[in-house]
């Protein structure tokens, strides 16, 4: 059985999807920590124009949703699992997700104590305005992120994400301006 | 050729013996897991994978109660500390897959994306991939120019982590409190005494070290390696123990017997000359010893010893007797010998390298006995103590009244009993009962298989494909993953194909994604994005895969590959069937295969018992009378059938230990038979069987202490053979001619 070793393996990056059922009330039900709405532009590598979408994102103590509501509506939940599309109320994982939602949720909430495991922070400036921007100490993230930073004192304005592979992504946020989201 | 020039050349030749095994001694590999010396399987290919059984190579640790920072401290001291073992690094592991995808995105998309292709659902293609493009997390596998519908991004993420990550070290099973799994891969094979005793002495350590800071921290140990090291020092405690407990049984059966000193220094001496010998001989003939081999050889001690008294008993009755004894002794020496020879010829190395240790061990004891005995001791000094020597008259005195009647009725007796046990004797030919670690080392096994473990509650089944052309075993699994696919009972499996599509898959994948770019939709698509019509994409091949992806497929020595699927299912025989299999594909269950092998071992020594107990009837007749090749006959099979019945009692089952042991008993049977029935003074014969029956039974007995129950089965049936053979025998003196 020379292959057990290596199915091993390969399971644990390669097995089948888990759906992860939620129900959509669940939105609803949890407090509301912040809410923002977002313009993203991503500039990917290989791509000559940028793609841009706009949406809500909504965050909750241990979760968020990305709600994307153009150029195609879908909704993202990232939380301590992982990234999950949710679609009619289930979301499906997404492979070797649980440390890029990690990552995401520490920076959108200033967990000050991930980031500082886990990168060396420096000041910087983008478009006039100061930022922290973080470098990862772990190659595990610089497989994905050369840096990110973040921008806005006291409420987070915007995030950029320069990615290991030559992509940049551009965050905007502005405080939703509805309470209900 | 004179005895003493013959007595010249066998010191010669052990000499030279001796130093052959010498120089071969640094080169043995030593074992100690019986089912890596389990009988050939019938199944060529399954034996030849099972000889080279890479699983043995495995180890998985899970690290358990401490922190992050004492795991990382543990892995980097393991990773420097254990020499020959390849730790997994998953984080370039998965950098190296993910290289993989993206040089070949496009060609490798899932079942899924084929059929919405085919289904010209382009609409769906078109939304998912917009999504992708939405989401704030990166695009990792797919590159523009070759995949722009990120249909490979899309297929491998559809592929779940279940773990919460990974590092350096290995992967991160879970994170409060953390849980971490270190994999390895050893260069040799875990069999390897030595080897696995370093690894497992070093994760001890390291285990240790780190609960001096922190006592809950744990390791949970799965792999071969650990359960040779286990098996490894338990051989090596049992042929100290067994050794000593035989020796010490020895010098104390012979102080009581003859009260001198001499008697047992000459014993001592034709012991060191043929267990010497056995063990020079091992050494010399095989390159892998088995270290229960080893445990088994111990029992030479006794029947070394038997020869001793046999020669001192009759040397003390002067130089008449002793030259009387000595074709007796021959003979009894043949039979013993033609049995080992028997086990030897049997495709079980264990047995093998037993037969060896043991015939070699008793042509030097017997040479040791004829030649040195007289030489160096004289024939004065070997009267046996007078109550000792009452004792066994008394004994054969008791035989010599009994009436005829009864013994007719002792005979009738035993005549049932054969009958009787041969109808209620059950095997078992379970390879997993003849070895058996520590419950502490399985429990551990157990929890670290259940980790990660999907569908745990699901039967874990192996299907085994071979062939000479790779392309052809993919799209056969290609075919079968369809059928899997459509089966309510199966809910997971994993093969090659699944890493590595066809080449078929991937052009017909390339094909249906230009009549997607040539519709009305791909080219809308295009102009969104900017791009081109994509560039075609190379075709992924097995060089591409990562070094532990490749481990999916073995490439045999004649050029043909083994590929291995492996199912979570609940399959019964019907399902089995349901599944037609291609040709190439059959189920693949070592353990089966090996019961099998077992079943016809134990045919082969049924067969042979049966030639044993014929060619012993000839033998009688022809030396002795009809009468006594009658008898002898209806005692051999009785010792077998109620020591086996006996072992089955004590045991529970019986195993093919128990068998081998049973042909063993039978040549001991054989040589009491031999003895009793010869014309040589009855009270010597007597004494002579006596003491060589207690030192067999010392020998012997002491295997059934063993900790592996193959071993103790082995002991236990010797041990009622023996008693019930040494206590029966001098029925023959009845039948004796006068001497």
């Amino acid at each position: 059985m020379p292959a057990v070793f290596v199915l091993l393996l390969l399971s644990y990056c390669f097995s089948a999807v888990v759906p992860a059922a939620f129900a959509s009330d669940q939105i609803d039900t949890a407090p509301i920590v912040q809410g923002f709405e977002f313009e993203q532009e991503k500039q990917l590598q290989g791509l000559p124009r940028p793609i841009r979408s706009t949406g809500r994102l909504t965050v909750y103590k241990d979760h968020m949703y990305w709600i994307v509501e153009h150029p195609v509506a879908t909704t993202i939940r990232v939380d301590g699992d992982g990234i999950q599309e949710v679609v009619e109320g289930e979301g499906k994982l997404v492979s070797g997700s649980k440390f890029v939602a990690r990552l995401l949720m520490a920076v959108i909430q200033n967990d000050r104590e991930f980031l500082k495991d886990h990168f060396e922070a420096s000041s910087c400036t983008i478009e006039a305005e100061n930022c922290t921007r973080f470098i990862p100490l772990s190659q595990q993230i610089l497989d994905y992120y050369q840096d990110i930073s973040v921008y806005g004192q006291p409420i987070l304005n915007g995030i950029v994400l320069n990615e290991s592979n030559g992509s940049i992504t551009t965050i905007k946020l502005s405080p939703q301006k509805s309470s209900e989201e | 050729m004179n005895d003493n020039k013959l007595a010249t050349v066998l010191v010669l030749c052990w000499a030279i013996l001796l130093a052959f095994a010498a120089l071969q001694f640094p080169n043995t590999q030593w074992q100690s897991s019986i089912l890596s010396f389990l009988p050939s399987q019938e199944d060529q290919l399954e034996h030849q994978i099972l000889q080279k059984n890479p699983t043995h190579q495995h180890i998985r640790l899970v690290l358990r109660n401490g922190t992050v920072e004492e795991y990382k401290s543990f892995a980097q001291e393991l990773r420097d500390t254990t020499n020959g073992v390849d730790w997994l690094n998953p984080e370039r592991e998965f950098a190296d897959l993910q290289d993989t995808y993206r040089a070949y995105s496009g060609a490798f998309i899932s079942d899924a994306q084929s059929k919405q292709l085919n289904g010209r659902e382009f609409d769906v293609l078109i939304e998912n991939a917009w999504r992708l493009l939405s989401a704030p997390t990166p695009i990792v596998v797919s590159n523009f120019t070759q995949d722009p519908l990120l249909l490979t991004e899309t297929a491998v993420r559809a592929r779940s982590n279940p773990y919460a990550g990974y590092n350096v070290y290995g992967f991160e099973i879970a994170d409060l409190p953390p849980e971490w799994m270190l994999l390895g891969i050893i260069a040799a094979d875990g069999l390897d005494r030595t080897l696995a005793q370093n690894i497992s002495t070093a994760v001890q350590r390291l285990e240790e070290k780190t609960q001096t800071q922190n006592e809950n921290f744990q390791v949970l140990r799965s792999g071969v390696v650990f359960h040779t090291a286990e098996a490894a020092t338990q051989a090596e405690k049992e042929i100290n123990l067994f050794g000593a407990l035989s020796l010490l049984g020895v010098i104390t059966l012979m102080w009581v017997c003859f009260g001198r000193l001499k008697p047992l220094a000459v014993s001592l001496g034709v012991l060191f000359f043929a267990l010497t010998s056995g063990f020079a001989a091992v050494i010399a003939v095989f390159t892998e010893v088995h270290l229960i081999a080893l445990v088994f050889s111990t029992t030479l001690i006794g029947i070394a010893v038997d020869y001793t008294i046999h020669g001192i008993l009759a040397a003390g009755f002067g130089k008449g007797a002793f030259q009387r004894m000595l074709p007796h002794l021959r003979l009894g020496m043949l039979t013993t010998l033609l049995g080992y020879l028997a086990i030897s010829l049997l495709p079980f190395a264990l047995f093998q390298q037993v037969a060896v240790f043991i015939a070699v061990g008793l042509v030097a004891a017997y040479a040791a006995v004829h030649f040195g005995l007289v030489k160096f001791a004289g024939h004065d000094s070997f009267e046996p103590r007078n109550h000792v020597r009452m004792l066994a008259n008394n004994y054969v005195r008791q035989w010599a009244k009994i009436p005829s009647k009864a013994i007719y009725i002792v005979l009738a007796f035993m005549a049932l009993v054969v009958v009787l046990g041969i109808t209620q004797i059950q095997f078992n030919d379970d390879v997993r009962k003849l070895t058996r670690s520590s419950s502490g080392l399985l429990q551990q096994e157990l929890e670290v298989q259940k980790i990660g473990a999907a569908h745990s509650e699901a039967g874990q089944k192996w299907l085994l494909q071979e062939g000479d052309d790779l392309e052809a075993m993919l799209q056969e699994q290609e075919t079968l993953r369809g059928t899997l696919r459509t089966l309510e009972y199966v809910y997971d499996w994993q093969m090659l194909a699944d890493q590595l599509p066809s080449k078929e898959r991937q052009q017909a994948a390339l094909h249906l994604q230009g009549e997607f770019w040539e519709s009305e939709s791909g080219q809308h698509y295009l102009n969104q994005l900017g791009l081109l019509k994509p560039e075609t994409s190379y075709l992924m091949g097995l060089e591409d895969l990562t070094e532990w992806q490749q481990q999916l497929l073995s490439e045999q020595e004649d050029g043909t590959y083994v590929s291995f699927i492996q199912l979570h299912a609940d399959l019964g025989d019907a399902e089995l069937a349901d599944l037609n299999l291609p040709n190439s594909i059959r189920w693949f269950n070592p353990l089966d295969d090996a019961e099998n092998a077992l079943s016809h071992l134990r045919h082969q020594l049924y067969l042979w018992i049966v030639i044993a107990l014929f060619v012993t009837f000839l033998m009688l007749m022809w030396k002795r009378s009809l009468s006594v090749a009658f008898t002898g006959i209806l005692y051999l099979a009785f010792v077998l059938v109620a020591a086996l019945s006996l072992s089955q009692w004590f045991n529970l089952y019986l195993t093919v230990f128990h068998l081998v042991a049973a042909i063993l008993v039978l040549s001991l049977a054989i040589d009491y038979l031999i003895f009793f029935s010869a014309p040589l003074e009855p009270s010597y014969v007597q004494l002579a069987v006596a003491m060589s029956a207690i030192t067999s039974l010392l020998a012997f007995g002491v295997l059934t202490m063993s900790t592996t129950p193959a071993i103790a089965g082995f002991g236990i049936t010797v041990l009622f053979g023996i008693l019930l053979g040494s206590l029966l025998a001098p029925l023959f003196t009845r039948m004796r001619p006068k001497f």
